[in-house]
């Protein structure tokens, strides 16, 4: 499809866009970018970067993706393979922030939401977490991390990693009920 | 009663890589839209600068390394003009492997001619 309209771009799926991204289809990794950027700040936002950070890493996460746009196989969505890229970008930020702070200093959220007793959505429960809980927490279930992965990546022993995976999914389950 | 929590936590663990799935609802932006899709394409146009320019001053150096030599004036035209289109192609293909490759392909042409402009002086 050489020359393909903006609705059968839309219908493409990710693999056939990247390819044709990667030969300078501008029009392709505009879908790829559109479906992909609201999950990726979301993402950047549940592992803790204020909304302001989030959309800047965003936005280099998906600049890197298209300038290493032949490394995507295809064998998963875009997003979860920009979510990586990103993931990498957030925690060089935190470690740079750690030389001031270290992460698990901070173990309680600054200001807790207020327990309604009600089930919460996924991103009000994430902000009941530690930083680092909901850090572990996201990057294993929201990016596909291993615990291995994610102590190379923090730098936190893999104990602790898998620790504190536990607390927050312990949490989690608590605050946004069975019913989820 | 360990291995039923246990259990019960690895059941909320599957649902919750479903819940981080589902895509957020209120984060959608044109205007950042734009603004990667900007980035991406200042980018391409630098990339495609910086490659023209490359290719540009390793071909005008292999040229004027060949025109230089005290070759047979009518050798030399003809050897230019073989070469000219020698070079060209052998560009025009690497430039398509990124700017290392077409650094490369400059500096193997101008050795190269060189070390004809030395066989044919020595004829």
């Amino acid at each position: 499809m050489p020359g393909a309209s903006p609705a059968d771009l839309e219908q493409m799926p990710d693999r056939l866009l990247s390819s044709r991204a990667a030969a300078g289809d501008a029009g392709a990794f505009a879908i790829l970018v559109r479906r992909s950027l609201p999950t990726l700040r979301g993402f950047l936002r549940r592992l803790g970067a204020p909304p302001d950070l989030a959309d800047d890493l965003a936005q280099d996460a998906l600049v890197a993706a298209f300038e290493r746009i032949g490394d995507y196989r295809g064998d998963g969505a875009f997003v979860a393979w920009v979510r990586r890229i990103a993931a990498r970008r957030y925690l060089r930020a935190v470690q740079a922030r750690m030389r001031l702070a270290p992460l698990e200093a901070a173990q309680e959220p600054s200001s807790p939401a207020p327990d309604t007793g009600r089930s919460l959505d996924l991103d009000a429960a994430l902000e009941r977490l530690s930083p680092v809980q909901r850090l572990c927490v996201t990057l294993q279930h929201g990016a596909g991390y291993t615990s291995a992965e994610i102590s190379q990546a923090t730098g936190l022993p893999e104990g602790s990693v898998k620790s504190h995976i536990s607390r927050g999914l312990s949490r989690l389950r608590q605050d946004l009920g069975s019913d989820r | 009663m360990t291995h039923t929590r246990d259990t019960e936590l690895d059941d909320f663990a599957g649902r919750l890589d479903a819940l981080f799935e589902s895509p957020p609802v209120g984060l959608e932006s044109s205007t950042l839209e734009v603004r990667v899709l900007a980035r991406v394409s200042r980018r391409q146009r630098l990339r495609i600068g910086v490659l023209s320019l490359s290719a540009l001053a390793g071909f005008a150096f292999a040229f004027y390394s060949l025109s230089q030599a005290a070759l047979p004036r009518v050798a030399t035209d003809r050897f230019l003009e073989g070469a000219g289109n020698m070079v060209s192609q052998a560009l025009y293909v690497s430039l398509g492997s990124g700017p290392l490759a077409a650094a490369a392909t400059c500096g193997a042409l101008t050795v190269l001619a060189l070390a004809i402009a030395r066989v044919l002086e020595e004829v």
